[in-house]
């Protein structure tokens, strides 16, 4: 008898054991070299300020922090709300929403458009979705500026036809940053919604026609709600990388348009503000945590429903 | 025709395929204008003069461009494999279990790299590398080939955990029961039917370490560009068209990558 | 092992098997005993634990108590690549990166025979399940019946001792798994190799076994031939579980051996049990519905019953009557003729069963 018993218990932590054996590799790599790293951002937000970049070890300052938000007055040294900081932050928050609000209006019936092809096509029309998602993002990026830049194809364009006499400027705009941003995530909108679109019973469709709803009505009390997880997916999937955006608004914002990004960025090149850029690093990912937990939740209670 | 009663179709709906077939030109107008202009004789952008192959030449010649397009390549195949390997492994420990302790947390971590904004990543590693180059004075190019290895597992591991999900964990059992040992049943059924999911992961990672730009960017020492990196350095210059030709290239190489991944993808079904 | 000539041994003896997963007990200590040479049937509703005591035969799961034996020898601990044990996997689990032939040699190149050998073997194999013009295919590209026949091939290949059948009819259509019942009945006689199988079908168990052991939530509820299994049921699961039964309440009024008197509603009856149960005790008495002759006039030994609805069904009628203490009861006539004329729903009629075709159930 307990022959038996401890050859099962046996086996079972053999089991266990090689399993943990086999996920050593990419588990440290991860650690050592995507995960770990972050503590350290966390610690240096907490260091002073090294005079050349850097910062002095082992001296504790909440000054990182501090100087997120406020700045210090010239004369008094008191403390005054940053406003450059602040209009950065906005900017960013709003060029996420916009973006994903954009992405949704494009994206929704991009989605339904594809889930209502034959289902032959609906590979092809997905691959030529994602294709450029996959691809190299700033050479996209690179495209679009080409486009748009004062002696870009659009501007030629207009001017060679006489709708206008000089070029528009379009380049370095939050204008031109917005559309960055829709056309590089406008997948991440496309695929959950084009999911759950698929997924939709459409019987749930005739009946709604059958009982008398008209086009509009059916879009809005029988297709909306149907795919209600795919878009709330779709937009947290999309407003993520936009806040943490950095490629697009530095190649189509320039350098007065900055969003977290790039203010991030500029604090460990020529502000030389490490404390600062780790705080500022840290706000991001918080963010940027908060809003998958959101998102995980979501897909949970989604799973949920599902089962009943 | 042979019926002029229009039926009514259910699926519908007013002015979503003009705005669905718009989105697909938009989505592809830029990409399509920049390879055509790669083409273009003419040194000036936005000038049509002609199809000719000038700028592929010029670029090849600029020592810059060909050595950065020759290090994306070499970082691309090196992490992606290094990652399918690990992502590999990690998904037969992960995948096809009961639950058991620490597996959430396992998971969570590798998935890690997909959910930190490229950003933060970027000047994490910048911070930690730093420190360990003043400590070695090792300078060389294992930073980013490690940098780029951890962000690609996360993504070879997808099309890998999707293929051993949908493969049944029968077959093993069914090689085991003719008598195969552990390292048999792995060597004949696991891999052969797992290898296009590995194919699959292998692409994907290529294709995602080809694409980086920003943890590339925090993570090189001088000399040593990606071609996206010197891309983004020549931003404040005047975009010459050996840019475009370079960019060409590695679009067309991702392009290939990832039409072959959505091949080996949908083999599986 | 043991000399080849030694028949007495049992091929597969299970004892006192406890298998818990986690919280839940799959199985609750099981014995059973299987014979060299038969086809042994693990007959249950689904979620009863006879595919977990199948894969704890084969060694996919290892029992949390008890012995598993194989010609007398524990093999409990051994993992199943060295276990003489094939198995017929429900979706038959044919490797799809390989061709036919390479599925039904794979066990022997496992245990390193040469390739001559495996060549001749797949050969006859591929002949004893009649799919000689298949070898080089691979296995997508057949027919759901082909797939089963090379499952078999490949399960046979090796020569187990014993060979285990998960449900390997199930996905086929119903004339198909016709036709493989009869070809498995033929494979294990040709063979000589002791078949274990598991169905929930009760047909599949009747027309094929040697023996059926009847499982029901984690237990052997009985094991015996496909008559003592039927007609002698050991409880009132088995009963129901095998073929349609009435069931009538009542209590003992006297007894002789094992033959009872049954005080019921409307009248006694008599009973046949495997015990002897004392009078007075509470019992109920099972009636197969084809074994009941419906009588119009009161007759010795009849009970009482209320016609309540005929229904009319080719080679058979159906009567739903009502007895007297209120319980329903369903039986069965052949029409053995185009002029019998059925009872009308409303008569008052009488239901009459002999002796032998009662049996006494305890609880």
């Amino acid at each position: 008898m307990s022959v038996t018993k401890e050859h099962s218990e046996r086996l079972r932590r053999e089991d266990v054991r090689q399993r943990w054996l086999l996920s050593v590799p990419a588990l440290i790599t991860i650690i050592l070299f995507a995960a770990g790293p972050l503590l350290v951002v966390l610690l240096f937000s907490f260091m002073e300020r090294g005079d050349y970049g850097g910062v002095k070890f082992g001296q504790f300052s909440l000054e990182g922090w501090i100087s997120v938000v406020f700045t210090k007055d010239i004369f008094d040294d008191s403390l005054i709300l940053a406003e450059a900081n602040l209009s950065i932050f906005w900017r960013s928050v709003k060029l996420a929403l916009l973006t994903m609000i954009g992405a949704l209006l494009v994206g929704f019936p991009t989605a339904y458009f594809i889930a209502n092809r034959p289902a032959s096509d609906r590979n092809l029309w997905l691959f030529l979705i994602t294709i450029p998602f996959w691809t190299n993002l700033l050479v996209r990026t690179f495209a679009i500026m080409d486009l748009i830049r004062n002696t870009g194809h659009i501007n030629r364009t207009l001017m060679s036809l006489g709708v206008i006499d000089e070029p528009i400027q379009m380049l370095f705009t939050d204008g031109a940053v917005l559309f960055g941003l829709v056309y590089v995530y406008l997948p991440l909108m496309v695929l959950p919604i084009y999911a759950s679109l698929e997924k939709l019973d459409h019987r749930l469709v005739e009946a709604g026609y059958d009982l008398y709803a008209n086009r509009f009505q059916v879009l809005r009390h029988v297709v909306l709600p149907g795919c209600k997880p795919g878009i709330i997916a779709g937009c947290i999937l999309v407003f993520i990388p936009a806040i943490g955006a950095y490629v697009t608004p530095r190649v189509l914002g320039g350098g007065k348009n900055m969003m977290m990004g790039n203010f991030i960025e500029q604090q460990f090149g020529p502000a030389r503000n490490w404390p600062l850029g780790s705080a500022l690093s840290i706000t991001l990912l918080i963010i940027v945590m908060v809003l998958l937990i959101a998102y995980v939740r979501q897909d949970a209670k989604k799973g949920d429903t599902d089962a009943q | 025709m042979p019926s002029k009663v229009k039926s009514f179709n259910l699926r519908r709906m007013p002015g979503f395929t003009p705005i669905a077939l718009a989105i697909f030109v938009i989505l592809y107008a830029p990409i399509v204008s920049l390879v055509v202009y790669s083409f273009n004789s003419e040194s000036s952008v936005g000038v049509w003069g002609g199809w000719s192959l000038r700028w592929y030449v010029s670029a090849w010649n600029n020592e810059a461009i060909q050595r950065a397009t020759l290090n994306s390549i070499q970082i691309a195949i090196i992490s992606g494999a290094a990652a399918t390997v690990m992502a590999l492994m990690a998904a037969l420990a992960m995948t096809r279990t009961r639950p058991y302790r620490g597996l959430t947390t396992k998971y969570a971590l590798l998935n890690q790299p997909l959910m930190v904004p490229e950003i933060v990543t970027g000047v994490a590693l910048l911070i930690v590398f730093a420190r360990i180059k003043v400590w070695t004075g090792y300078t060389g190019p294992a930073y980013i080939f490690l940098a780029h290895t951890a962000f690609c597992i996360p993504f070879a591991y997808l099309p890998i955990r999707a293929r051993l999900i949908g493969m049944d964990l029968t077959y093993e059992r069914a090689a085991a029961d003719l008598y195969a040992p552990p390292w048999a049943t792995f060597r004949y059924v696991t891999l052969p039917l797992l290898a296009p999911g590995a194919l699959a992961g292998f692409l994907l990672a290529f294709a995602i370490s080809l694409d980086n730009v920003v943890i590339s960017e925090f993570v090189k020492s001088g000399g040593q560009d990606t071609l996206p990196t010197y891309m983004l350095g020549q931003l404040r210059r005047d975009m010459t068209p050996e840019v475009n030709a370079a960019a060409t290239v590695l679009l067309v190489i991702s392009i290939l990558a990832v039409s072959v991944f959505f091949v080996f993808n949908r083999k599986k079904n | 092992m043991k000399p080849e000539t030694d028949f007495k041994t049992p091929s597969v003896a299970a004892e006192g098997i406890v298998k818990d997963f986690g919280t839940f007990t799959a199985l609750k200590r099981v014995d059973l005993t299987i014979d060299q040479n038969e086809f042994f049937t693990l007959l249950g509703p689904s979620g009863c634990g006879k595919t977990t005591l199948l894969r704890l035969i084969a060694g996919f799961e290892a029992p949390t108590e008890g012995e598993i034996k194989l010609m007398g020898e524990n093999i409990a601990t051994l993992p199943p690549f060295k276990r003489s044990i094939n198995t017929v996997f429900q979706n038959y689990a044919l490797f799809p990166h390989m061709t036919v032939s390479e599925n039904i040699g794979f066990g022997l190149k496992m245990l390193g025979k040469p390739r001559a050998e495996i060549a001749a073997r797949v050969d006859e194999m591929l002949a004893l399940v009649k799919l000689q013009d298949f070898a080089k295919r691979r296995t997508g590209q057949l027919s759901g019946g082909q797939q089963q026949r090379v499952a078999l091939a490949r399960a046979l290949a090796p020569s187990p001792r014993v060979l285990l059948l998960d449900e390997p009819l199930s996905a086929l259509d119903y004339k198909l798994r016709k036709e493989m019942q009869v070809e498995l009945k033929r494979l294990q006689t040709e063979t000589g190799i002791t078949f274990i199988f598991v169905t929930h079908d009760q047909e599949e168990a009747l027309t094929m076994s040697d023996r059926i052991a009847v499982m029901s939530a984690g237990e052997v509820l009985q094991v015996g031939d496909a008559r003592a299994i039927y007609d002698r049921p050991a409880n009132r699961f088995v009963a129901d579980f095998i073929g349609e039964a009435n069931f009538l309440e009542g209590r003992v009024e006297s007894r002789e051996g094992t033959q009872h008197r049954v005080a019921l509603a409307g009248g006694t009856l008599a009973a046949t049990g495997d015990v002897p149960v004392d009078p007075g005790a509470a019992v109920t008495v099972m009636i197969r519905p084809e074994h009941v002759q419906i009588v119009a006039e009161k007759t010795e030994g009849g009970l009482p019953a209320l016609l309540e609805r005929t229904v009319f069904l080719g080679t058979d009628t159906h009567y739903y009557l009502r007895m007297q203490d209120g319980a329903e009861f369903i039986a069965r006539e052949q029409n053995r003729s185009a002029t019998v004329t059925p009872f009308a729903p409303g008569a008052n009629v009488h239901i009459m069963v002999d002796a032998q075709s009662t049996r006494l159930l305890r609880d």
